[in-house]
């Protein structure tokens, strides 16, 4: 269907070439040789009485027209290759195009506009991926509609062909003429069949392209449902890797402390002696859960925190954004001093990572900064961005989460969503983290 | 080496590129590089009267031009008819092949124009600081449209009044400096007469004093200047029209001809001065003149302000020129240079439409010496002539319109019906505007 279309497209335009080159030829032709004629017979001073303006030497006209149309060819001939290999801009020869198009109309005196529509068959046919096609049809109906002889020549003194041909004999004046209107009508009925051509393959195109569209929906549809199930599988995973962790350490920590106090139940009101030795027991029993426990909470921890410091892990996470967005992140780390354990690291460490994740995701923000300083009895981490904010704020899963994980380490936080976005945190310090502070060490 | 080009194609297109720019510049401005410009003229004098000398007058204008202008060459094609210059002019533009400078065609000034054939000069004239004063109001008129300079006058040609002396002594008239038309007529009353007493007359007053002349004589003007209006039935025509039948009927329906001049029997005839600068000195003067003494005077006039339309030959400039600077100065030099001008008026036969060479003691001594006698013609009193001329109206269709109201009053007039066919006449001009 589609390479039908094409080689109809390719045959109207081959058409209107061979035909517009017909009609320059012709129409200059006849200037110079009506020219002759009227010279020949002493005709000359009612020419110029009857014309409007002088005209140009004849000669002049007819090779300046036919060779700007050969140039004009020629740039129709090599627009494809200039586009592809030379990268000359399509705007350009479009330009020269309608240079060349409006020296043609002056230099043949507007006795021939269908040149016009030749032109614009070829601008729309090489913008076949361009919307703006509408546009060059009306556009070349317009320069059509104004290049018309009789409005022009109010504007602009130039003689008329039809005047020239008014001094022929009457029989040979018809039959030129009649030439003419043929071209002319032949012309516009050529370029309306290209244009209905055109028409029919773009809408093909656009149809098929649609389809492919829908198709490409439909995989992405998929590769979605895909990704949920990979982590619903992931998910179960880490889930039963908890309970068989929990079911390892604490439950055989829990179990083993069970029954050693009900031996203690037992052994305390006779013998106080072994009661203490079998707490003894216990309390190795617990300290080794304790032990156990830590392991298992640090297999959990974020893979960034995992045998690095919390700066370390900051810096690490603040490059990978970099280098996935282009958000620009600045960090003002005044903790070096201070020693968290590794639940409030993991934790300070999440809120920081979900404040950046928000500020790209919800705030599109360009730039954030990151606040971390302390004063004598507190922490405080200040995050702010440069993105859209919001005037009320919705406390979604994440901020949430971020609220009541801080509260687990007794700290708060609050958020303004005025200008940007600023999430801040206040952690209150405990014995022993800042070894910085004198008067923790002096006691 | 193929691959060497390829990769340098764009280079080597600009440098071509502008390389041929480069010599196309250094050639157009080269101040060594010879120009030839092309001229259009007729032979014999713009007047219609017999000048054996025109091309040597040329060739020799020429010659002086090229020796000052090393650089430019100025070509003619000779033996092209004044009858056929209009047309022979027209091929050359029709073919798009017309000269650089050229004489505008009598009738042709309003086409020519109209058609963009003519260069508008006034850049020319601003640029070179040319001062347009030079010349008689009435002859740079000629050549001006709406305050834009299109053609300079380089000869004009003003009507005079030629007096029979030899009558006006027998009948004991003398002419004033100023006379009016009311004068005149009675002069041409008073020498109307049977001398023989044959009982036909045969002394006239006037003979040749036509419509024109009498609408001219009582200052009016037919035409608004755009040529839009005509005001052939207004009450002064119709005056000038009873005065011009008064006239004519002195002479009781007897034919009386330029011939009757000749032959001493009329007083009065209008007269062009290339007419009379022909006719007045040897040989001509034997051939036509012998017979009687005459003179000339200024046409008569209803008011002293009443101005006669003068007769201007133009040269204008090819608005298709490739050489317009060059052009302009070997157009310049004829029209305006004192020397050349001088030699054209003491080779061919109108005036110069330059005051300076007009009130010169050399124009006053040229005419003494072609035997226009000390009382007869002066330099001074032709210059009083053409300062009170105007230039013909300049609307595209004039010379046609012209043609067509001469046809009518000259047919109206010959039937004796001017009276009752002036509102038809107008009307019919009217159409026509």
């Amino acid at each position: 269907m589609d390479t039908v279309n094409d080689r109809h497209i390719g045959l109207f335009r081959k058409s209107l070439i061979l035909l517009n080159f017909v009609a320059v030829i012709y129409n200059a032709f006849l200037f110079l040789f009506i020219t002759k004629y009227i010279v020949v017979n002493g005709l000359s001073h009612s020419l110029i009485e009857s014309i409007g303006s002088i005209p140009r030497s004849p000669g002049y006209t007819f090779f300046a027209s036919v060779g700007s149309f050969s140039i004009l060819l020629m740039v129709m001939y090599f627009r494809i290759d200039l586009e592809e290999r030379h990268r000359v801009s399509k705007d350009l020869l479009t330009f020269i195009e309608m240079i060349l198009m409006m020296a043609i109309l002056y230099l043949l005196y507007d006795c021939y506009n269908g040149i016009i529509l030749f032109v614009f068959a070829d601008i729309i046919y090489n913008a076949r991926d361009n919307k703006y096609w509408l546009w060059f049809l009306g556009i070349s109906f317009g320069m059509l509609l104004l290049s018309n002889y009789s409005l022009i020549s109010t504007i602009m003194k130039m003689p008329s062909l039809d005047v020239y041909i008014r001094f022929m004999p009457r029989a040979t004046g018809v039959s030129i003429s009649f030439f003419r209107s043929f071209i002319d009508s032949l012309n516009m009925v050529l370029f309306i069949l290209f244009l209905i051509t055109y028409l029919i393959t773009s809408l093909d195109e656009q149809s098929h392209i649609k389809e492919e569209l829908d198709m490409v929906s439909q995989v992405n549809t998929e590769l979605n449902s895909y990704v949920a199930l990979t982590e619903k599988i992931a998910e179960d995973r880490e889930r039963k890797r908890i309970a068989r962790e929990i079911h390892d350490t604490l439950g055989h920590a829990l179990t083993g402390i069970a029954a050693g106090v009900d031996a203690c139940i037992v052994l305390i009101d006779s013998d106080v002696d072994r009661t203490k030795q079998q707490l003894k027991i216990v309390s190795g029993v617990i300290r080794e859960g304790i032990g156990d426990v830590r392991r298992s909470l640090n297999k959990l921890r974020p893979g960034a925190l995992e045998d690095r410091t919390l700066k370390d892990a900051i810096i690490k996470m603040i490059d990978e954004y970099r280098e996935l967005s282009k958000l620009n992140i600045s960090l003002y780390y005044e903790w070096d001093y201070i020693d968290f354990d590794n639940t409030k690291e993991d934790i300070l460490f999440r809120m920081i990572q979900e404040s950046i994740t928000n500020s790209l995701r919800h705030g599109h923000a360009k730039n954030v900064e990151i606040n971390l300083f302390n004063t004598e009895q507190c922490y405080y981490i200040i995050i702010q961005d440069d993105g859209i904010g919001s005037e009320h704020i919705t406390y979604g899963y994440g901020l949430k989460q971020m609220k009541e994980r801080l509260a687990m380490i007794g700290g708060s936080v609050e958020y303004i969503g005025d200008q940007g976005f600023r999430t801040m945190a206040m952690i209150p310090k405990v014995k022993g983290e800042d070894k910085n502070d004198k008067s923790t060490n002096s006691r | 080496m193929i691959n060497m080009i390829k990769s340098h194609q764009k280079t080597i297109v600009i440098w071509i590129i502008s390389l041929a720019c480069f010599s196309s510049f250094i050639y157009w401005n080269n101040p060594e590089r010879v120009i030839t410009i092309t001229l259009g003229t007729y032979v014999g004098s713009p007047w219609d009267v017999p000048d054996p000398t025109s091309y040597k007058l040329l060739d020799r204008i020429i010659k002086n031009f090229e020796k000052e202008n090393p650089t430019i060459k100025v070509k003619y094609e000779p033996g092209i008819a004044k009858s056929d210059y209009s047309s022979w002019l027209s091929e050359l533009i029709v073919q798009g092949k017309q000269p650089d400078v050229f004489v505008v065609p009598d009738d042709d000034f309003n086409l020519l124009l109209s058609t963009g054939a003519l260069d508008n000069l006034n850049r020319l004239v601003k640029e070179d600081r040319f001062n347009t004063n030079i010349f008689f109001d009435s002859a740079i008129d000629a050549g001006v449209v709406n305050h834009e300079v299109y053609a300079l006058p380089f000869s004009s040609n003003p009507v005079m009044m030629c007096v029979n002396m030899d009558i006006l002594k027998k009948e004991g008239i003398t002419i004033p400096d100023h006379w009016t038309i009311e004068e005149f007529y009675d002069m041409c009353n008073k020498i109307t007469k049977d001398t023989d007493h044959d009982g036909v007359l045969d002394q006239f007053g006037v003979c040749d004093y036509t419509w024109k002349d009498v609408i001219a004589g009582y200052g009016i003007s037919l035409f608004n200047e755009e040529g839009t209006k005509s005001y052939f039935n207004s009450s002064k025509v119709k005056k000038a029209f009873a005065m011009l039948s008064k006239i004519t009927h002195l002479n009781k329906n007897i034919k009386v001809s330029s011939e009757d001049f000749d032959k001493g029997k009329v007083a009065f005839m209008p007269m062009t001065l290339a007419q009379y600068r022909t006719y007045k000195p040897y040989p001509y003067r034997v051939a036509k003149y012998s017979t009687f003494s005459w003179s000339c005077r200024s046409m008569p006039t209803s008011t002293s302000n009443a101005a006669y339309q003068m007769k201007t030959a133009l040269i204008g400039l090819s608005s298709r020129s490739n050489h317009k600077q060059s052009a302009w100065k070997f157009l310049k030099m004829i029209c305006s240079d004192p020397d050349v001008q001088q030699l054209i008026l003491e080779q061919s036969q109108g005036a110069s439409p330059v005051r300076e060479v007009m009130n010169d003691s050399f124009t006053d001594n040229l005419f003494k010496r072609n035997g226009f006698g000390p009382s007869e013609l002066t330099a001074q009193r032709i210059n009083t002539i053409m300062e009170q001329t105007i230039a013909y109206p300049k609307f595209k269709k004039y010379a046609h319109v012209m043609e067509t109201a001469d046809y009518l009053v000259t047919l109206s007039l010959a039937n004796n019906s001017l009276d009752a066919d002036l509102s038809q006449i107008h009307q019919n001009i009217q159409k026509l505007l």
